[in-house]
């Protein structure tokens, strides 16, 4: 009896420990993850008054703003348009005083000094305005400093950009600028080719052979022809050598020019005290005595996570700690190379894909002015933590997505503006190029759906939303989310249940003015018009873009096979990929068309150069790449081009008499879901979760134009009565989207693993390493398992 | 009268073993391992039975649709067929390979430290490392590759053919032929010397001292080394995985890789019921195993 009693003791102490460790293991079912943007739940009730940090916009009423800096004793002033206004809050932007301003044209830069004194960048973006250096004193005199190099290059006629301005202290300032500097600009040939008269959000991004292009010669609007280089292109120059070095405020002279050649170029130059910190591009921190350039420390590259954002990364220091905000949130470097979050970005205008974060000044540990550029214009946000903040837990959900999607990360601001008392927390699995692999990540994910501690809504982008829905993962939606005002073709239906909904799509099209080609009727028909049409022109890499005779252009051109590929997988997968086995005739024809198609434009000549410029055009959101097919149709090279859009402002850049066609692979009217939403079936906060999807299907969202094709009608109207910003002009949309709508047919769920065996394999087929059946037998071999797998 | 004489024989046992002053102290010394093989294998594994029996989301029993699903899966039955395939080559080819290592061992005597070392540094070569060395080796323009054309034979495809299930064989036995080969010298040193002097008196021959001597007195170390290759076979995946992917080519495509994809698919109930089987499996043949040797033994 005692044995029994003993071991019955032991045993009870063993499972008392194992379910003290169990909860221990896991956590509420938000992710158990704290949010350093709240405390602890205190009450226990579902609302609690934590306190959390908090966004407050300190805009001064009716103003221009332009930039912001704070002074040494604690007075925050916004500069006006123009330097026609000063404002300054000795209450950290709660109330303002205006003052009259110097009033200097073509301000780019303006620093503020602890004095109240200011140094001032003039010039333009594009360099087309001499660029020069004002100092405005407290008073508000205003007196040039001489820079030598600036002014050497005036006088040569070279255009040029102000980089860096920094006030350094001691009577220095930092000064980096690229003499002989522009880019290339898009925009309606009618009106400039200054930044300003871009659809709005254009980022305007270039590859390696545009860099070359530029030169003494480079072209411009016409080539040397005459002839229109093709609506909306413009080019300048590129520069090469940056000037850089610390200058006496008085006289202009150059102090000496930092040898921080260890940090391979920087991102941003902070000054504190008689420091300068020289920030890399990899986020390494080179600290510097100012007078004497002396390295005091060098800091290497921080966790992978909290970089690679550098170009939208901005520093500020407090106290003598270094602060960095961007769409990760905001971040206090720790030593040891890593940074600590101090505010989660989720709910602040910071994280928002269309805002630029053009100031930031720490004033505190807990408090933070942010000035942000958003569709052209400056606000001013202050972000504190406020003690009597209220968090209701039932409204405390996790989302998570395998990639970053800005338009979801928009949504969760733009919907927490409307629900103050809740917190979303964006999980990006694949975060910034960290050490993570895909299928690590869905892994960890599986775990933590299995353990009953997952996200409560899945972002199913890269995912296959079939398995989850077949194994139980996802909730219902039907009953949750009122799903009447989405396009019923774009509503999948698994089991006759509701399960996902996409948030927007995209959509392979073929562009073409061309009656001819606006009948095709497949990819056999494609590829016999293409072999039958014109080569491809012979590059000119003097002039890449100039028009080529209607009569002498090919069909299509495309810059590189991935394009090609991709193009015509995301038109065919459904067609090769039915029932968990591959068809192979349609495996052949789509072989063959990219055999076909590659061949007539050598893709794959050793000897050929091509245009594979690409640029990205976006309004927030969703952003369409312009690739190389695209560009050379765009610049009138090519009767027709191809490419996967998705944002309604591209259609600006291709003029009114463009038909945008379903693209016609192995099928026609596809389409690819994007930012694919599902709601875990065991998380304990549907409700909200259904009203965040809810949220992300409502006209506020679908009606803009840079969250993507619209998948209500009503989205789909707004979008298209909405004008797009061009500088002062406004222009309509030329894309008929209803159209485009009708022509849908069926969506694609782009399998990732199939489609890199069929193009891994086709490519050995398209250099003649392999037979079309040899590589049909090798692609069925290697997808043969990943089939069979699924099968039940 | 016979029944209560076994009662009473049983209770007096029991009483032994009450007053035995260590069961106490055995228990609680057990304790923290016990928890441990609770928490990490026992729960989980009850866990992974219950869910094979159950949907993914694990509210709809479904009796035995996962485990017949499973059956009829092709990946399933390949899967099963490459790992049975593999460890009936592998097992019986390490043992014996091993054991002659450990025989020659025994035979070069007190200077075969170096040749022992030869064997056991497999063991401190990182499966990154062994991974890189089959590409360097294996590789469609690899050092075996060019070695064949060197002497005008055609190149083997070693990654995607047949030869991949022997390299990943060769790759197992060089590995664990040297852990092996020390199981066996602790059996050999094991065997009572006087036996085979008495034998050599006998007349017995070396032949006949290692069929009537060495391998019957090596039985209970054949059920040890056996077992523990088994497991070890497992571990193979490691290097199929980081070579081949999780996809590799048919004849090295394990039960592993198919775990790791129903997993990444969220397929839980047919893997736990594949799980459940494959540990079935490896149960009755460890348990028939060691019955035979037994059986042998006695």
């Amino acid at each position: 009896m005692k044995i029994r009693r003993g071991f019955t003791l032991v045993l009870a102490a063993v499972l008392t420990v194992v379910l003290i460790m169990l909860p221990g293991c896991g956590g509420d079912n938000n992710g158990g993850s704290s949010n350093p943007n709240s405390g602890p739940d205190v009450s226990g009730t579902g609302v609690s008054g934590k306190g959390r940090f908090v966004e407050k916009i300190i805009t001064p009423e009716n103003a221009n703003i332009i930039a912001a800096g704070r002074l040494e004793d604690g007075t925050l002033r916004a500069y006006g348009e123009k330097l026609a206004q000063i404002y300054e809050s000795s209450d950290n932007g709660n109330t303002w005083v205006e003052k009259a301003g110097p009033g200097i044209e073509n301000v780019t830069k303006v620093k503020t000094m602890p004095d109240g004194s200011y140094i001032v960048a003039t010039g333009s973006y594009d360099g087309t305005v001499p660029c020069s250096i004002k100092m405005v004193s407290a008073d508000g005199k205003v007196s040039d400093i001489p820079i030598a190099e600036l002014d050497e290059a005036a006088a040569k006629g070279d255009t040029a950009y102000i980089e860096y301005l920094e006030i350094v202290g001691n009577g220095l300032i930092y000064l980096s600028f690229m003499p002989n500097m522009g880019g290339m600009m898009m925009a309606d040939s009618d009106v400039d080719s200054g930044l300003g008269n871009q659809p709005e959000g254009v980022i305007v991004a270039e590859n390696g052979e545009m860099n070359s292009v530029g030169g003494e010669d480079a072209p411009s609007d016409e080539n040397e022809n005459g002839d229109d280089a093709g609506p909306g292109l413009s080019f300048s120059n590129f520069g090469t050598d940056i000037v850089s070095g610390i200058y006496n405020i008085e006289t202009g002279e150059k102090v000496y020019t930092p040898k921080t050649g260890n940090l391979g170029g920087f991102s941003e130059v902070l000054a504190y005290e008689d420091k300068i910190y020289y920030i890399g591009y990899d986020g390494s921190v080179s600290i510097r005595n100012a007078e004497t350039d002396e390295e005091l420390s060098h800091s290497s590259t921080p966790a992978a996570e909290n970089m690679m954002n550098f170009t939208l990364k901005s520093y500020g220091i407090f106290s003598g700690d270094m602060y960095s905000i961007d769409s990760n949130g905001i971040m206090k470097a720790t030593g040891n190379n890593t940074y600590e979050t101090i505010v989660k970005p989720a709910g602040f205008n910071f994280s928002l894909g269309n805002s630029y974060i053009s100031d930031f000044i720490p004033i505190s540990e807990s408090q933070f002015i942010v000035g942000l550029g958003e569709q052209e214009e400056y606000k001013l946000y202050r972000i504190e933590y406020d003690e009597n903040a209220v968090v209701n837990e039932k409204k405390v959900i996790k989302i998570w997505s395998l990639e970053n999607n800005t338009n979801i990360r928009n949504g969760i601001t733009e919907f927490l503006k409307n629900n103050s008392d809740a917190e979303i927390d964006y999980e990006v699995a694949l975060n910034n190029g960290g050490a993570l692999t895909a299928e690590d990540a869905v892994k960890n994910l599986n775990t933590e759906i299995l353990a009953g501690n997952g996200p409560d809504i899945i972002v199913l982008d890269g995912l296959s939303p079939e398995n989850y829905v077949n194994n139980g993962m996802l909730e219902e939606l039907s009953g949750a989310v009122d799903t009447s005002g989405v396009y019923e073709k774009l509503v999948d239906k698994v089991s006759g249940g509701v399960y996902y909904l996409p948030t927007s799509i995209k959509v392979p099209m073929l562009l073409t003015g061309d009656e001819n080609l606006k009948n095709i009727g497949g990819l056999k028909d494609l590829s016999d018009i293409i072999q039958n049409g014109k080569d491809k022109p012979v590059f000119d890499s003097e002039n890449p873009f100039s028009v080529v005779e209607e009569e002498n252009r090919p069909v299509m051109d495309f810059g590189e096979f991935d394009e090609l590929f991709e193009l015509l997988w995301k038109s065919s997968q459904n067609k090769i990929i039915e029932n968990n086995s591959i068809n192979t005739e349609n495996l052949k024809t789509l072989a063959e068309g990219l055999k076909a198609i590659s061949d007539k434009y050598k893709l794959f000549a050793e000897d050929e150069l091509t245009s594979v410029a690409a640029v990205s055009i976006a309004s927030g959101g969703e952003m369409d790449v312009i690739s190389g097919s695209l560009m050379s149709y765009m610049s009138k090279q090519a009767n027709a081009g191809g490419g996967i859009l998705g944002n309604v402002s591209t259609s600006t850049l291709f003029g009114s008499d463009v038909e945008y066609l379903s693209f016609p692979g192995l099928e026609t009217g596809t389409f690819v879901p994007v930012g694919v939403l599902g709601i875990n079936s065991k998380s304990d906060k549907k409700e909200f979760a259904a009203s965040f999807i809810e949220y992300m299907l409502s006209d506020d969202k679908q009606g803009k134009h840079g969250n993507g094709f619209a998948v209500t009608p009503s989205g789909t109207k707004i979008q298209k009565e909405e004008k797009i910003k061009m500088g002062d002009d406004e222009v309509d949309i030329t894309m008929d989207m209803e159209k485009v709508m009708e022509s849908l047919v069926s969506p694609v769920y782009v399998d990732k693993t199939v489609s890199e065996i069929v193009k891994e394999h086709t490519l050995n087929y398209i250099n003649g390493e392999s037979t079309l059946d040899q590589v049909i037998g090798e692609i069925q071999n290697a997808v043969k398992n990943y089939l069979a797998e699924r099968a039940r | 009268m016979q029944l209560k004489t076994t009662l009473q024989n049983g209770r007096d046992k029991k009483k032994i073993r009450v007053r035995n002053p260590d069961f106490r102290a055995a228990m609680l010394f057990m304790a923290p391992s016990l928890a441990g093989i609770s928490l990490f294998f026992i729960f989980p594994f009850a866990d992974t039975i219950k869910r094979s029996f159950f949907d993914t989301a694990g509210v709809n029993f479904v009796f035995f649709e996962n485990y017949s699903s499973a059956m009829r899966n092709e990946s399933f039955r390949l899967s099963a067929y490459n790992t049975a395939r593999f460890i009936a080559v592998c097992i019986p080819l390490l043992l014996v390979v091993s054991l002659l290592l450990a025989l020659l061992s025994n035979f070069i005597g007190k200077r075969a430290g170096g040749f022992k070392m030869v064997f056991l540094l497999s063991m401190a070569v990182p499966v990154a490392s062994i991974v890189l060395l089959w590409q360097l080796l294996f590789h469609d323009n690899g050092l075996v590759n060019t070695v064949l054309m060197a002497a005008g034979a055609d190149k083997i495809s070693f990654m995607y053919s047949d030869a991949a299930f022997w390299v990943l064989v060769g790759t197992y036995i060089w590995k664990n032929m040297g852990y092996d080969m020390i199981l066996w010298l602790a059996g050999l040193d094991g065997i009572n010397k006087a036996l085979y002097e008495a034998a050599y008196v006998d007349g017995a021959g070396a032949v006949r001292c290692f069929r009537y001597i060495t391998l019957p007195s090596l039985l209970p170390t054949v059920g040890l080394v056996t077992v523990i290759s088994l497991l070890n076979s497992f571990k193979v995946f490691r290097e199929a995985y980081l070579v081949g992917g999780a996809y590799p080519h048919d004849s090295i495509y394990l039960l592993q890789h198919l775990f790791n994809n129903w997993f990444l698919n969220m397929d839980i109930s047919r893997l736990c019921a594949a799980a459940v089987m494959l540990c079935a499996v490896l149960l009755t043949v460890i348990i028939l195993l060691q019955r035979f040797l037994r059986g042998e033994d006695d």
